[in-house]
């Protein structure tokens, strides 16, 4: 399966990032491979990438962070969405399959 | 953003900014514990622990370049961006030192002049304001409504009443303001007069003051039985006790009683104006006398909170209302009551304007200082063009060159803002010193760094920083990086420094020298003519004068002339009996040498403007103490009374200003605006010579001379002719004779000879010059600092041509005129245009002033004002040699090989 292009997850890694949290409480780790699999590595981040928009998204207070000990009883830090999240979340959503309604309605024109 | 969003964002930058390590070993241990899982699941898919090492490591991708993105998004982008740039302007200020010493010198002169200023001016506002004491719209200042500019003060007796009966107010505070002999028990002699105030007893509840020793007066304490309390101020304080500690319950003789005092209030405080003793009173020794004898109180108020200043006049109105149905004779005319705030008064007062003017000098000189600093960062960018053009090429914005130059501004006018501080504290407490020795300055007593004042002097600093710093930064952000870097030139030319800069250089020559020549005028030849004009026709030794208000003593109260002449006779005759008293008389002169300005109409003369003349009441005996005869005609007698003709005599001065010269005898005037009788013909009846000095603020020297019996003067000074009258039994003898014939009258200010009273009048008028040349010599060297700075740094920037110049066969004289030509021409400019503004100002003077004509008798315009001017400008000149020369010195001792090594 070909793997997206890399300037397209730049601009929606942060939609990313809200929907994988919709699910519950994740950390960082669990939080890109969520993504990976979810998305049966067609998206694979470059991981460090993660982590500014984490501290970016909770600056933004759509999700916040708490330190907590982890399945294997490591000290973590989990991030859950906030209720201004799950708005922005909707809303991204919308905005975007709103997008790929449009992008599709082109690429199905016949060509000449 | 809801309040709990608001709350978590700004408790995230809270603990970003100040507890950054905390922040950054979060961030490690959240990196760490992903390599771990990462590692963990690499070696779970069959890696060794190296290689799921490395795998992990590749795929979380630059570390470092994340950890920093991740810095970037805690929000401390701006405040370590702040950091770097300050860094980067103190390093811009060690690389150019000289030239950042003298923008500092410049701006922190600047800043201090801009600070001490504005503290004055900011104090005067407050007392003006405020009264000093945080009044605000509630206090209100009480007096009868008169249709005039200013009410009438509230009688004892109508303030109790008042007092018991409103409700709109929580606290009514009356003040008797009264004069007082103070002198340590058995020292009489060596007594001073202070001003002070006979107040209720809540009054220093009312103000919220504490005394800084002791303890202020109770509400019960308007006590008359034994000895009575006196509060004083710091002034007596460290006048008369050397500010020792065991003051408080010590004895002090106030007017000849007994008192002992209970309390020190702090320094600066002189409430109501500039009191310096408060006593404590109830005025009920005039409870039941005719209400008109009742003495005469300002009166405060603090209206209760929920009342409002309409409600209390209501109120006020009608208590006066009641007050004038009970006591027709005297409260007749008193029917409404004036309460205004000291806001109110000082915007009626034009107050506004005069604190608007203020405060726009304080900017004045920043502005001037700003000038400066412009003049030496355009020079220094310049210098940078190099550096700029690099920026520029590797992708700067502007506004990041903009930022680069402003920086640089910013962080010179920090500095200078620091060192500015330390100058002001240290001018305002040399200030404060100095004005301790006027009691009746007592608000500035305690001139220092407030709060405020810090933060004025915080936005002058950045103010400057800007200011100075805009145009370069502009200039730079618009820099030809290409031609820049191609043109391997290091002149001036590449952040231009053309006509603006020149422009400034002459604006601030032509300022320097205007602010020069007044300097020179005020400091040297003002003084000069005085001295000359005071050559007086009598010993000034041998006359003693002493102001006193007769109005205060209760037999004075219906003020009719026939009061004043039995006064005056029994003065006469204890004063005359003293050994040595040669001769006494009134005058209406203050302290025998200021009178009063009046319009005059002379008979058969109709202009539209009329002139002016010096009004004064005299007795008979007035020629007699100066030892002086009439000119023509006869002096004012005893004949002349308040039944007769009305009568003057006028100095030679005024008959010929008036008359040409010619006999005045017998011609008629009227005086105006007064009322009766000054609405009838005075008929000049002799000329005497000229006894009066030209003082400072004198409109004109022509004199008249009325009988003070036909215009009787309340506030007359008793002048006292003897051989040494300066010795202390003359003293003494009158005021022993005021206190026996008047004894509520008060002596103003001291019993002092002419001599001592010009002497006290020229050292206050001239350490006031003297702190105005200061300040002007502070303005002038701040703009010589500049002409010099930007001579110096644009020569600096030539050597290298100097160089290529004295290689090709210059002589040092080549280079000489090379570097000076152009500056010359321009400081030349800034003399001319100096000199052209100065005739225009003098002649906005003389038109604002031109019916004076004794105005050009202080200062010839025509010749004095060339020969100054010929000062100013060899003070200039001298200045900047000195600027251009060390520069062009410089230039001529450059080493060819040097600058071609360089290369």
């Amino acid at each position: 399966m070909k793997k997206v292009r890399k300037e397209l997850l730049q601009g929606t890694l942060d939609l990313l990032i809200l929907k994988a949290l919709s699910t519950g409480q994740m950390h960082g780790w669990d939080i890109s491979k969520r993504i990976q699999v979810v998305s049966k590595d067609r998206l694979k981040l470059k991981q460090g990438s993660l982590y500014p928009a984490l501290h970016r998204l909770e600056n933004r207070d759509w999700i916040k962070a708490e330190w907590g000990v982890s399945e294997a009883g490591r000290s973590a830090k989990f991030y859950e969405l906030t209720k201004k999240g799950k708005a922005q979340l909707q809303e991204e959503k919308d905005h975007w399959l709103s997008f790929a309604e449009a992008m599709a309605s082109v690429l199905k024109m016949e060509e000449s | 953003m809801s309040m709990d969003s608001w709350i978590r964002m700004l408790k995230l930058r809270f603990k970003a900014l100040f507890s950054p390590g905390r922040k950054e070993s979060e961030l490690e241990r959240e990196v760490r514990f992903h390599l771990e899982n990462e590692i963990e699941e690499n070696i779970r898919l069959g890696m060794s622990p190296e290689e799921a090492r490395n795998e992990a490591i590749k795929e979380f991708g630059g570390m470092d370049k994340y950890k920093e993105a991740c810095r970037d998004s805690w929000g401390l982008l701006v405040v370590k961006n702040f950091l770097r740039n300050a860094r980067f302007g103190m390093r811009l200020s060690l690389r150019y030192r000289s030239s950042s010493v003298l923008a500092i010198i410049v701006l922190a002169l600047g800043i201090a002049l801009s600070v001490m200023l504005y503290t004055g001016f900011s104090r005067v506002i407050t007392i003006a304001v405020s009264g000093g004491l945080g009044f605000d719209e509630r206090h209100l200042a009480l007096s009868w409504e008169t249709g005039k500019r200013r009410g009438e003060r509230i009688n004892s007796q109508d303030f109790k009443v008042f007092r018991e009966e409103l409700d709109s107010f929580d606290e009514l505070v009356g003040i008797q303001v009264s004069g007082a002999w103070f002198y340590l028990p058995g020292k009489r002699a060596e007594g001073r007069q202070y001003s002070g105030a006979m107040v209720t007893p809540n009054l220093f509840e009312f103000t919220s003051r504490k005394p800084q020793l002791g303890r202020v007066f109770s509400k019960n304490d308007a006590n008359f039985e034994g000895k009575r309390e006196v509060v004083v101020s710091d002034v007596i304080w460290e006048e008369f006790f050397d500010r020792e500690e065991g003051v408080v319950d010590s004895t002090i003789m106030v007017n000849d009683l007994e008192h002992q005092i209970v309390g020190i209030m702090p320094a600066g405080f002189a409430f109501p104006q500039s009191q310096q003793f408060w006593l404590a009173t109830d005025w009920r020794e005039f409870d039941g006398e005719k209400r008109d004898r009742s003495p005469r109180l300002s009166v405060i108020g603090l209206l209760k909170s929920g009342s409002s200043k309409d409600q209390a006049s209501v109120e006020l109105n009608a208590i006066a209302a009641n007050l004038a149905m009970a006591f027709p004779d005297t409260n007749e005319k008193y029917l409404r009551v004036r309460a205004f705030s000291y806001w109110d008064a000082v915007e009626s007062m034009g107050g506004v304007i005069v604190i608007l003017m203020g405060l726009g000098l304080s900017v004045l000189v920043l502005m001037l200082a700003c000038s400066n600093a412009f003049n030496i960062l355009i020079a220094r960018t310049a210098g940078r063009s190099h550096e700029l053009a690099t920026r520029c090429s590797l992708g700067a914005k502007r506004s990041h060159i903009m930022w680069q130059v402003m920086v640089d501004g910013l962080a010179l006018a920090g500095m200078g803002a620091i060192f500015g501080l330390g100058l002001a504290g240290a001018g305002l407490r040399l200030i404060s010193e100095y004005l301790k020795t006027f009691s009746s300055l007592s608000i500035f007593h305690d001139l220092r760094l407030e709060p405020n004042v810090i933060l004025f002097s915080a936005g002058a600093a950045v103010f400057s920083g800007i200011g100075a710093s805009m145009i370069p930064a502009w200039r730079a952000s618009k820099i030809d990086a290409f031609g820049v870097l191609k043109d391997d030139s290091k002149s001036s030319s590449s952040v231009y420094i053309g006509w603006l800069s020149k422009a400034i250089v002459v604006s601030q020559v032509a300022f320097s020298a205007v602010v020069l020549f007044f300097g020179l005028v005020f400091l040297v030849l003002v003084p000069k003519q005085w001295a000359k004009n005071l050559d007086l026709p009598y010993d000034e030794k041998s006359v003693l004068t002493a102001t006193v208000s007769l109005g205060k003593d209760n037999q004075f109260k219906g003020r009719k002339p026939e009061d004043l002449v039995q006064f005056y006779t029994r003065l006469e005759e204890r004063l005359l009996s003293v050994p040595g008293v040669r001769s006494l008389a009134l005058t209406s002169a203050e302290w025998g040498l200021m009178s009063d300005g009046n319009k005059i109409r002379i008979e058969g003369r109709e202009e539209d403007d009329l002139p002016a003349a010096h009004i004064n009441r005299v007795s008979p005996d007035f020629l007699e103490v100066y030892d002086a005869q009439p000119l023509s005609g006869r002096m004012i007698n005893i004949l002349d009374t308040h039944d007769n003709n009305l009568v003057c005599v006028v100095d030679a001065n005024f008959a010929e200003v008036f008359f040409d010269g010619a006999n005045p005898i017998g011609e008629r005037l009227k005086l105006l605006p007064y009322q009766k009788p000054a609405s009838e013909w005075i008929t000049i009846v002799g000329v005497i010579p000229d006894l009066m000095p030209p003082l400072p603020g004198a409109e004109v020297r022509s004199h008249l001379m009325v009988p003070y019996t036909q215009f009787p003067a309340w506030s007359p000074t008793i002048l006292l002719s003897a051989d040494n009258a300066g010795d202390r039994q003359y003293r003494q003898a009158i005021r022993h004779a005021v206190n026996t014939l008047a004894p509520g009258a008060e002596i103003n200010r001291g019993i002092y000879t002419v001599e001592e009273r010009l002497e006290i009048l020229f050292r206050m008028i001239g350490n006031a010059l003297r702190v105005g040349g200061v300040a002007g010599g502070a303005v002038l060297a701040m703009s010589l600092i500049g002409l010099y700075s930007i001579i110096a740094f644009t020569t600096s920037q030539r050597h290298k041509e100097f160089g290529i110049r004295i290689a090709i066969g210059s002589s040092p004289m080549g280079i000489v005129k090379t570097v000076t030509k152009p500056w010359f021409l321009t400081v030349g400019s800034g003399l001319v245009i100096g000199y052209l503004s100065l005739l225009g100002l003098l002649a906005l003077l003389i038109t604002v002033n031109g019916s004076d004509p004794s105005a050009g008798e202080v200062f010839d315009v025509s010749k004095d004002m060339g020969i100054t001017y010929l000062w100013v400008v060899g003070l200039v000149c001298l200045c900047s040699l000195i600027g251009i020369g060390i520069p062009t010195w410089g230039a001529t001792r450059v080493d060819p090989m040097d600058v071609i090594r360089a290369e």
